[in-house]
């Protein structure tokens, strides 16, 4: 399908007002959002909405000027949403209320579960590798050796592309099946090879290791910030590696 | 609109509508599309991965299978994982349950059956007796795939080893054996320490041991299938070999005279 304007963008331009209206769900929805995971008292729900409508009615000569139509407005509008959102939470200086009364929630010992989903978590964490982008084939690979998952060709191609059959033999014969009786330190040395072969360059398994920790830190942690409440370990990371490895998600 | 966006800031992350157009990636599945220096700028930086993971987590409920036109992406078809992953579970669910049973009949053995026993058997060159299956124990699906070659490990015993591999190995290749006690034995130079690995046809090790003395005799009897063996030292394969087992732990050991 050709690339086309959004339709929103025109109205936008002409009658702003009418695409406020049009969006007001998607504020509702994003607020309340952020009520759930606990920037925002329920009571306060509502101030929050008229305050976001009162500031994206202020913006938007700027917002005009600087939206070039290349996202789609509704996408576009909910960044501005929350950004206004995130700058009420600053500016008002309230903290993160620990207690709702009229939420359905677990309260223990003065501290609150919230809530979220598992399949929110999944899909976060998709968007999460996607993000990560050139390093993901990569990284899928530690994954895969540091949950003894076995390494499969297309693996190997994503990853190595100038892969030789002779290594690629190798690798799959090393990893290919099941190797849940090898330890780490085994196999590290055998795969640091390589992947300095494939990255051109010369590593020990010190560097894999640390940069292989510091990815799934960083994953980690954009999880816990986009579900506050939420607590992630290196055991629910592997959960949510193994459902992403699950064969009932079709991919490309 | 088709040169590339203007979505990033003077400091080179992404402004809003940077956040706006990747999240519009991840929801509609475009993210190939989507500028090399976005994707790898979006790879490298914490901010810009925080803005974009955050955005989406607030739009993840939100359904943009009817976008049908974007600004800025080729839309493809829509992709059926939309519908839910939840659906495909239980569709792939509903298909196991309906299915297996269907197949494990089909394939079962009945008595006077000869057709079903060819099912799955590979003949090794050279070998001109075709080994009858084993009158079945068990699912036939199972005893199926035990015999399927693995062709990774085909090509592995096809193409052989190192100049320096292992003189008159046994089993040869394509032995039928019986499953219980299978005797490995070779002849090679130095004194480097090999272990013998048995691997099933599906790829899964199943059989690992330190070589002090030959001939060494495996320990644990093997259900009747094809087997790969290799034998490494301590870097590399140095032998590829495969044998089929072809009764359970009590067939009568093979009359191939290598085996003797």
């Amino acid at each position: 399908m050709p690339r086309l304007p959004d339709p929103d963008f025109e109205i936008f331009l002409k009658d702003p007002n009418a695409i406020l209206l049009k969006y007001q769900g998607l504020i509702q929805a994003i607020v309340h959002i952020y009520v759930e995971q606990g920037m925002f008292s329920p009571t306060q729900k509502e101030d929050v909405i008229q305050s976001v409508n009162l500031e994206i009615l202020r913006k938007i000569p700027s917002l005009q000027r600087h939206y070039n139509g290349s996202a789609l407005l509704r996408t576009y509008f909910s960044a501005i949403v929350r950004n206004i959102c995130l700058q009420l939470k600053r500016t008002t200086g309230s903290p993160l209320l620990l207690i709702r009364n009229d939420m359905e929630s677990d309260v223990e010992g003065g501290r609150q579960h919230d809530r979220y989903s598992i399949q929110q978590a999944r899909d976060v964490f998709e968007a999460i590798l996607v993000q990560l982008g050139p390093v993901l084939p990569k990284l899928l690979i530690c994954l895969k050796l540091r949950y003894r998952y076995p390494l499969t060709r297309r693996d190997i191609q994503r990853w190595w592309p100038a892969c030789g059959g002779r290594e690629k033999a190798r690798l799959l014969e090393m990893f290919g099946g099941d190797y849940g009786n090898m330890i780490d330190k085994e196999i590290h040395p055998l795969i640091v090879p390589y992947f300095n072969a494939a990255e051109g360059k010369v590593s020990g398994a010190d560097a894999l290791r640390k940069w292989q920790a510091s990815k799934i830190q960083k994953i980690l942690k954009l999880l816990q910030e986009a579900i506050p409440g939420s607590s992630f370990d290196e055991e629910s990371l592997q959960i949510l590696f193994e459902d992403y490895l699950s064969p009932f998600l079709l991919r490309e | 609109m088709n040169e590339t966006p203007d979505v990033t800031d003077d400091g080179g992350h992404l402004n809003d509508e940077g956040v706006a157009l990747f999240v519009d990636a991840l929801k509609l599945g475009t993210a190939d599309q989507l500028p090399e220096f976005i994707r790898t700028h979006v790879a490298e930086c914490d901010a810009c991965q925080h803005n974009v993971t955050g955005l989406f987590a607030l739009l993840r409920k939100e359904d943009y299978s009817g976008v049908e036109r974007h600004p800025y992406f080729r839309l493809r078809k829509r992709k059926l994982r939309t519908a839910g992953p939840w659906l495909w579970r239980a569709a792939a669910a509903i298909a196991a349950l309906v299915l297996i049973p269907a197949l494990v009949y089909y394939l079962s053995v009945r008595p006077g059956s000869e057709d079903l026993r060819r099912t799955g058997l590979t003949t090794a060159p050279g070998d001109s007796s075709a080994p009858a299956p084993p009158a079945g124990e068990g699912p036939q699906t199972e005893l199926a795939a035990n015999f399927t070659p693995h062709p990774e490990y085909e090509a592995l015993v096809t193409a052989g080893t190192r100049s320096t591999a292992l003189k008159g190995a046994t089993p040869v290749n394509g032995a039928v054996l019986g499953g219980s006690g299978i005797r490995f034995d070779w002849r090679r130079e130095g004194s480097e320490r090999l272990t013998l690995v048995i691997i099933n046809a599906v790829g899964r090790d199943i059989y690992s041991a330190r070589i002090v003395t030959l001939p060494h005799t495996t320990g644990r009897d093997l259900e009747p299938g094809l087997y790969y063996w290799k034998v490494v030292d301590e870097q590399e394969a140095v032998h590829f070999g495969k044998f089929t087992v072809r009764d359970g732990p009590h067939f009568p050991r093979s009359t191939n005279p290598a085996q003797k």
